[in-house]
């Protein structure tokens, strides 16, 4: 009787030993933690206005630099803040918490667009540069050249003072900076798929050039675009709260997590929390983006180890 | 190779002049320039002054002579004259040049002896526990926004702890590697060195291992070869190309960087130059800084195609 109970106690260490190392094994092999933080911040993007707690904007001087709530003894100090800031609240007390969900939104929209709107752009003048060949593949190569050149955060600052900031020309800059990375190697993935026979047997049978193109070529070249597109998205988001950070970017007071930061830079003596909390949604974000982008690479497309 | 390198020559100086192009079209787009010397309204100077401040600037000829106007004093080394303070461009420049270098090359240099030997490490040890620090370290270091990590050092070294200035350059008189100097550059260098050395410890690891699996290491192994011979002789000499040849990119992305680690820490450089100046709508400051940048950078890849050809014999020069 103790004989038996015995093992079935060790019998179940053991499962639960194995139970912990199969979650391990899990935990290594995909990317879960990463997919996690990625599907809140596109859920906390498009369910903004239902997930934040407070208005964005509305101020309150009572609760300037408010702490987070589990401070307590503030809160009981001033009880003529009747609202408790999950987070604390900012340097004209808005709360902290629903500008970083807004803020989720506005990452989401100028990563996604600006992403969009560059892979769209690379990858049409890789394909057609691999394909045509000759001069054309001469000026899209030299274009690229000539584009990689010019330093992007410096391009940003003559932008804004041409054309002042605004929402619309973050998304062209971050856009314009984009194009360039998908053009090289979709050059050369389309350099080696155009001489495959079933390209040469299209072209026979009397398909054109743009269906060729589109039909035959882009599926080719799909995992290189997917994986440059996830490794791009965490360098757009920290490019957006770079220039936001430095005035240059999204105006305030919209609540980019870049303007977020900036602003609270300067109470940072009274209140770290106005800084600290969009910093740490930027940081988990991009790091989750990363290494999301780095196993897909791993897995679809080996040779872009050198990205 | 002397074809190569007349070819990628000439695409240097081809880069340099669409960037000057662009950034004239660029200053033209932004409406009459004589506006920037003006108030709104046209208040505090006359028709006549106006009227001459186009006539400096060329505004009544043609577009291409305004261009080579242009490009002729910026060859002669006039950029002109800043609107705020109405002092030559080219001598604020010079002022500020110093520490946005100071402040490159160290963390270039802090960079490089972190990141590639680290990299090795983690190539070496690949699956063990170093291996995993040094990733965890490249991941932190490409995905922590780098003034935000400014911002938090300056609150924890600075503000909490009281170790460290939070900002500025300091005096910098008398021994210039005194602690009294020095204590200045440790929070901006580590900062902006942190992503640098992440990307050195990437590719220096995947370069390890990729020269790892190659056959003439086994073959050293199998002859007996010691590991450590191995590793430093054989292997670590060759993957040290593609470190080799980013570090002169990564040294001008590092001064690119240095634009918002030097607002962070009101670093007297040419980075907290060009945000005031976009502040003040400062347009021919801005212009010297975005060209003397664009310089650094093409040059900068030109010495690493260069780089390449040289050290790595399998490149074609085609």
């Amino acid at each position: 009787m103790i004989a038996t109970s015995r093992s079935v106690s060790t019998r179940k260490k053991f499962k639960l030993a194995n139970l912990s190392r199969r979650i391990w094994y899990i935990l290594r092999r995909w990317p879960i933690i990463p997919g996690v933080v990625i599907t809140t911040l596109v859920l906390t993007g498009i369910f903004a206005p239902l997930l934040a707690p407070q208005d964005q904007f509305k101020q309150n001087l009572r609760a300037r630099n408010a702490p987070p709530v589990w401070n307590t003894q503030w809160y009981d100090d001033n009880p003529r803040v009747e609202l408790r800031y999950i987070l604390g609240a900012d340097h004209v007390g808005r709360d902290i918490l629903s500008r970083i969900i807004y803020g989720a939104r506005i990452s989401l929209i100028v990563a996604t667009i600006s992403l969009i709107t560059g892979l769209l752009m690379g990858v049409t003048l890789g394909l057609s540069a691999g394909y045509f060949g000759g001069h054309i593949e001469e000026l899209i190569m030299r274009l690229t050249d000539v584009w990689y050149a010019i330093p992007f955060l410096l391009l940003a600052l003559v932008a804004n003072i041409i054309f002042g900031p605004s929402f619309g020309l973050v998304l062209a800059l971050l856009a314009l900076s984009t194009w360039p990375a998908f053009v090289r190697n979709i050059r050369a993935e389309t350099l080696s798929l155009k001489t495959l026979d079933y390209v040469a047997l299209a072209r026979v049978s009397g398909a054109s050039n743009v269906r060729i193109i589109f039909k035959h070529l882009l599926p080719g070249v799909f995992n290189t675009v997917v994986v440059i597109a996830t490794l791009r998205v965490g360098q757009l988001i920290l490019a957006e709260a770079s220039l936001s950070f430095l005035g240059v970017g999204i105006p305030s007071p919209t609540p980019a997590w870049g303007v977020m930061i900036a602003e609270g830079r300067a109470d940072l003596r009274a209140a770290w929390w106005p800084t600290v909390f969009p910093g740490v949604a930027i940081f988990l974000v991009v790091m989750s983006l990363n290494f999301t982008g780095d196993w897909l690479r791993d897995r679809l497309d080996p040779r872009l180890r050198q990205l | 190779m002397r074809k190569f390198l007349i070819r990628r020559f000439f695409y240097m100086i081809l880069s340099v002049i669409a960037a000057t192009i662009i950034v004239f079209m660029l200053s033209r787009l932004a409406g009459d320039p004589r506006l920037l010397y003006a108030k709104p309204g046209g208040y505090g100077i006359t028709e006549e002054q106006f009227e001459a401040i186009g006539e400096s600037l060329g505004l009544d000829r043609p577009l291409i002579v305004q261009y080579g106007i242009w490009l002729g004093r910026i060859l002669k080394g006039d950029l002109g004259k800043s609107i705020v303070s109405e002092r030559p461009v080219t001598r604020i420049l010079g002022e500020k040049i110093g520490a946005t270098l100071q402040l490159g090359v160290a963390s270039w240099i802090l960079a490089t002896i972190i990141g590639v030997p680290l990299g090795v490490l983690s190539a070496v040890k690949r699956g063990a526990v170093f291996d995993y620090l040094g990733r965890g370290f490249a991941l932190f270091g490409q995905a922590l926004p780098n003034f935000w990590l400014a911002i938090m050092s300056v609150l924890i070294f600075a503000v909490g702890l009281g170790w460290l200035p939070s900002g500025t350059r300091g005096l910098q008189d008398g021994f210039p590697f005194s602690w009294q100097n020095l204590q200045y550059f440790v929070l901006p260098t580590a900062t902006l060195a942190w992503g640098a050395a992440a990307g050195y410890l990437r590719i220096t690891r995947s370069a390890m291992l990729e020269v790892l699996d190659s056959e003439y290491v086994t073959l050293a192994r199998a002859k007996g070869v010691s590991h450590r011979m191995v590793i430093w002789k054989h292997a670590f000499r060759n993957a040290l190309i593609p470190p080799l040849t980013v570090s002169t990119v990564l040294l001008t992305s590092l001064l690119t960087g240095a634009v918002v680690i030097e607002t962070v820490f009101a670093w007297p450089g040419i980075g907290n130059l060009a945000v005031q100046a976009v502040d003040a709508n400062d347009f021919p400051v801005l212009t010297a800084v975005v060209l003397l940048f664009v310089i650094l950078w093409v040059v900068a890849n030109f010495l690493t195609d260069i780089a390449y050809a040289v050290v790595d014999p399998r490149i074609k020069y085609s």
